[in-house]
């Protein structure tokens, strides 16, 4: 069955339920744009107003294609050379549809910046204006140059590092504001180890992970 | 340089009142001025949860800048 269709009808609504019918799926879950309207009422009897639209099933394939063709017109605006491929299969999972974009750029770092936060800023905006136009529940995920494995790797490095160094002083350690994706990463990365604890502590964008030394620590045993 | 584009771009289509979208740029040597103008209900999705989509715009539109050597501010009016 198709995913996207143009349909007529007196009204957008009219052309809503048409293209819902040939979609097979219900309206709440179709978006759509209006192509053309005209008003030809002044004609004669009978003729009316014609809207014409193109729907689209939220599928995740249809999802997966507008990402793509959002974050590369981000990128075209941006007249950065580079193309977008969809990574994978867009996939269901609980009731949410994840899609996977991969940006095919020169390696100059530009679409990553510091700490990825232009990475993340595409994949916010990207996240915001698909959610908006198929009313919630798609995950977007951006990535370039297989960055986001790296810095979980190095993540991972940074955690074990630290939590060395809280075993060591007995002490808490702090690290620097983190995104809550990279917040996560240190707590999975230190959960196995008894001899600390990680927690976060402040608000919003200053949200930072604690690693805590455990009280009385194995390894060293009394009597 | 597209920067005027790219904001518009990405406002119209955050908002619900894309017709409302305003933008301009006032260009210096170095430092372009855009100012962002949108209508009063669709501020808060422009700005985002703690200023989240707002930082992400401006993050988007530095990068672009940085490409020709040159910086942008953005500014965000009711």
């Amino acid at each position: 069955m198709a995913d996207v269709i143009e349909t007529e009808g007196k009204s957008v609504e009219n052309a809503l339920e048409k293209a819902s019918s040939e979609l097979g799926v219900e309206k709440e879950s179709i978006t759509y744009e209006v192509l053309e309207e005209t008003d030809r009422s002044f004609i004669g009897i009978g003729m009316g107003k014609k809207v014409k639209i193109r729907a689209m099933a939220k599928t995740p394939e249809t999802v997966a294609e507008t990402a793509k063709k959002t974050l590369s017109t981000l990128l075209d605006l941006m007249e950065v050379n580079a193309v977008v491929e969809i990574q994978d299969k867009a996939l269901m999972e609980d009731d949410m549809i994840h899609v996977f974009l991969e940006i095919i750029g020169d390696g100059s770092g530009l679409l990553i910046g510091k700490h990825g936060a232009t990475l993340d800023a595409f994949q916010h905006l990207v996240n915001k204006i698909i959610n908006r136009r198929f009313s919630g529940s798609c995950n977007v995920h951006v990535d370039t140059e297989n960055y986001r494995k790296k810095r979980e790797e190095s993540l991972t490095q940074l955690a074990r590092r630290m939590s060395e160094k809280a075993k060591k002083t007995r002490k808490p350690v702090f690290l620097v504001p983190l995104s809550a994706k990279d917040r996560k990463t240190v707590h999975m990365a230190l959960k196995e180890d008894a001899e600390i604890h990680t927690k976060s502590t402040g608000e919003g964008p200053m949200k930072r992970v604690v690693i805590i030394p455990s009280k009385r620590a194995s390894g060293t045993s009394f009597n | 340089m597209a920067m005027k584009e790219l904001v518009e771009y990405i406002a119209k289509a955050l908002v619900d009142n894309p017709d409302a979208v305003k933008v301009s740029e006032i260009e210096g040597e170095k430092t372009s001025v855009i100012e962002l103008v949108v209508a009063k209900e669709d501020l808060g999705k422009v700005i985002g949860k703690q200023g989240r989509t707002a930082r992400a715009i401006r993050t988007i539109l530095s990068a672009a800048s940085t490409k020709i050597n040159k910086h942008s501010v953005l500014e965000i009016i009711e």
